[in-house]
């Protein structure tokens, strides 16, 4: 069989109508169906409108730290410190401490956490290196915010936790963790969730989740890779014994998205 | 040539300040480019952790080897998308001595991710990859394939229009084309 010459193939691959032998031929040929292929990629991306407005929303973006890296190995200005993608993903208060309860330090670059070891976020402790912003951040805070009392419990051993879990990752993720139920003066009941890294692609949510997986309750966001959630009074942790850290994107449904980053079950 | 952009959004003066070192001009870059960076690396590499890594790495040698970007000659997302493919050819290299660890992963956990993604994002790396290399083709090759890429014409009609010989016409489409395919191709042997 005659293959087809190079100029029938770019013809075809433009649409053109070469007859049925020329169609034929290029269905059983398998040289001639690869130059064709090539060639047709070629016009489908030249060609305008074959793909109009090409699904942004089949992309999907790079974590929240990814620009805090960039920002830190090159070191940019301060102007151009904040996520070019939007505040909507690293909801305040990215770094003023551990607990969604903090308020923001006034400073331009949040300091990121190392993540893992491959981000090395040389400036990550920027804000800390700097004692009078940081002063006025701590004055601003009115200084008993969750977050020391975070730092508290955490330097404290002698705090007994309820119940605590193991985080392990899921499916194909890594991140690893730890969860601990503690019980403050008022009887009130925090649930501390930390994760060594979040891997999150849109944000992380905290849920509790009944053994069979039939029940769930949410908690809250978790913004970095820790949070202070309250747990409601009367909830049966021994009937919703799953910590779990889900993957949620931005797409406004409240229900469980069904990825979860990390999993453990709470032991006392 | 507005049909031929394939990210409306940039504004072709970011490229001469990209060039010259205006650091909002990569802020922006990266707001419009890191989603497409990072699924690439994504799906090329089924790691959202490497792919995060790769997204980070990408930025950092647009930024630092701005001093070769030459805004004359090409534009900034054509440009990102061919540092995108080399870093993940990169990062493939680097982890090739993990082999068995990278197969038993793929084929412990296949991407569940639609394969349309893929295509989607391959697509428009290949889109931006081609925008402007019309204008890049010369006359009468550039007016002959905005006229079969534009209005549809045949090369029968094309040679009508132009006043130009059947042949002439034919030989015209197939060097452009495969021009345009070895942009592509020259393009994915460095990944």
């Amino acid at each position: 069989m005659q293959h087809l010459d190079p100029e029938s193939l770019s013809l075809l691959a433009l649409g053109e109508e070469l007859g049925d032998d020329a169609a034929a031929h290029l269905r059983a040929c398998p040289d001639c169906a690869e130059d064709y292929a090539g060639l047709r990629r070629a016009v489908v991306a030249a060609k305008p409108g074959m793909d109009a407005g090409l699904e942004a929303a089949a992309l999907e973006p790079p974590g929240p730290r990814v620009w805090a890296g960039i920002h830190s190995a090159l070191g940019l200005s301060d102007d151009v410190a904040a996520d070019p993608l939007g505040p909507s993903r690293t909801q305040a208060p990215p770094a003023a401490g551990p607990t969604t309860a903090a308020p923001p330090p006034p400073v331009p670059l949040p300091a990121p956490e190392e993540r893992d070891g491959r981000n090395r976020p040389r400036g990550g402790a920027g804000w800390m290196r700097r004692p009078g912003v940081w002063l006025a951040a701590a004055a601003a805070a009115a200084l008993l915010t969750a977050g020391i009392v975070w730092s508290a419990q955490q330097s404290r051993p002698a705090v007994t936790p309820l119940a605590q879990a193991e985080l392990a990752p899921v499916d194909r993720h890594s991140a690893t963790g730890v969860a601990r139920v503690l019980e403050t003066g008022d009887g009130q009941r925090t649930l501390e969730v930390r994760v060594d890294k979040n891997e999150a692609r849109g944000y992380q949510e905290v849920w509790l989740i009944a053994p069979d997986l039939s029940r769930l309750v949410s908690l809250g966001v978790m913004t970095s890779d820790a949070g202070s959630f309250a747990v409601p009074a009367g909830l049966d942790l021994a009937k919703y014994p799953i910590v779990d850290v889900s993957d949620e994107p931005m797409d406004g449904n409240p229900a469980h998205s069904s990825v979860s980053i990390v999993r453990g079950t709470l032991a006392s | 040539m507005a049909p031929f952009e394939a990210s409306p959004a940039w504004d072709a003066d970011l490229n001469e300040s990209f060039a010259a070192g205006d650091e909002t001009a990569l802020a922006e870059a990266y707001r419009q480019f890191s989603p497409l960076v990072h699924t690439l690396a994504r799906r090329s590499l089924r790691d959202p952790a490497a792919a995060d890594d790769v997204t980070q790495e990408v930025f950092i040698r647009v930024w630092r080897s701005r001093s070769a970007f030459d805004p004359a000659r090409a534009r900034l997302p054509a440009w990102i998308v061919g540092i995108t493919r080399n870093a993940i050819a990169d990062a493939h290299a680097a982890s090739a001595h993990e082999t068995r660890r990278v197969l038993a992963a793929v084929e412990s956990a296949p991407d569940p991710e639609p394969a349309t993604g893929q295509t989607a994002a391959e697509a428009l790396a290949d889109r931006i990859l081609l925008d402007g290399e019309l204008e890049k083709l010369g006359e009468p090759q550039g007016s002959i394939l905005k006229l079969a890429f534009y209005d549809d014409l045949t090369h029968s009609q094309i040679s009508q229009k132009l006043n130009l010989p059947l042949g002439t016409v034919k030989s015209h489409i197939r060097r452009s084309l495969s021009q345009l395919k070895s942009r592509l191709e020259v393009d994915r042997a460095t990944s």
